[in-house]
């Protein structure tokens, strides 16, 4: 009788043990898990970043100091044409304002882009 | 198993043909010693400038773009939704507005293409690989160049939609 009690508690003291173990497997599973996950979403993130064309436009990137500065001095909101209302000469009108405004301003920097800047004359390479 | 084996080496010798016209365009372009001694000569100076025009266009770009993008999410889109809602016919303007947005995504594009070349230029030692340089250079300049016709195509639609905007406002006007 005595013998049959002590091998249960002994039996449950090896279950206890080993669902600790477990126990502690799932939590170190659990670790490398969220991690594993984490690094995956990050790496989704930059490749997102960088396919889509947002890091070259991202202006907070190191070396965009005063380009940065440049940017935030210009910051304004537009806030353009409403799509709602009648056609009329003063309707019109207002469109021909806003238009030729913004117009005037893309049109002003026509040489945007060129290239002469990268000629080898430009880079006394010539 | 044979059949595989010919698949992959047909894969693999049409590779290693695609690369070598690949080096062969890239050899076409021919340096004399004396530009390569003027490279290694300009070197600080030219990365210097290099790095500046990078930042600048980096900043033109992001004003640029939020200045087209206005131009057609805030004026175009919204004029020509008016005059639908208004049941008037504003077919041609539509097909600016289509054609805008088109040449604005090829100007989107074009820039990445142009970024990534100059900062594959800006990532070579022009005073120990001149060669590379030059050819990191040249591949920027044809960017560049592809980069400016997509700006211009894209001024010269804002200039198309300004005139049919008038000649549309003066039938307006003449019908009223």
């Amino acid at each position: 009788m005595a013998e049959s009690k002590h091998s249960t508690q002994h039996a449950a003291a090896l279950r206890s043990t080993s669902v600790a173990a477990v126990q502690g497997r799932q939590f170190l599973l659990m670790i490398i898990g969220v991690i594993g996950i984490s690094l995956f979403l990050v790496y989704v993130a930059l490749s997102l970043y960088v396919s889509s064309g947002t890091l070259q436009l991202d202006l907070s990137r190191p070396g965009y100091d005063s380009a940065r500065k440049e940017a935030v001095k210009g910051s304004e909101v537009f806030k353009g044409y409403s799509e709602d209302g009648p056609i009329d000469a003063q309707s019109l009108n207002e469109f021909e304002t806003l238009y030729r405004q913004k117009a005037a301003e893309a049109l002003i920097e026509i040489d945007a882009f060129s290239g002469d800047v990268l000629s080898d004359e430009t880079l006394s390479l010539e | 198993m044979r059949l595989h084996i010919l698949a992959i080496a047909a894969i693999f010798s049409g590779l290693l043909a695609l690369v070598a016209i690949n080096q062969q365009a890239n050899a076409a372009i021919t340096i004399t010693e004396e530009k390569i001694a003027k490279i290694k000569n300009h070197c600080t100076e030219n990365q210097a400038t290099l790095n500046r025009l990078h930042q600048t266009d980096a900043f033109l770009r992001t004003n640029r773009g939020e200045l087209y993008r206005a131009i057609s999410d805030k004026l175009m889109v919204p004029l020509n939704r008016r005059l639908a809602s208004n049941q008037l016919d504003a077919g041609s303007l539509l097909t600016i507005t289509a054609d805008y947005n088109k040449k604005y995504r090829v100007f989107f594009d074009a820039y990445i293409s142009y970024d990534n070349a100059m900062s594959k230029l800006l990532n070579i030692d022009c005073s120990r690989q001149p060669v590379s340089f030059y050819n990191g250079l040249v591949e920027a300049r044809e960017q560049r160049q592809l980069l400016s016709a997509s700006n211009q195509a894209i001024l010269e639609l804002i200039r198309s939609y300004g005139s049919e905007f008038e000649l549309f406002k003066n039938e307006f006007e003449a019908d009223a």
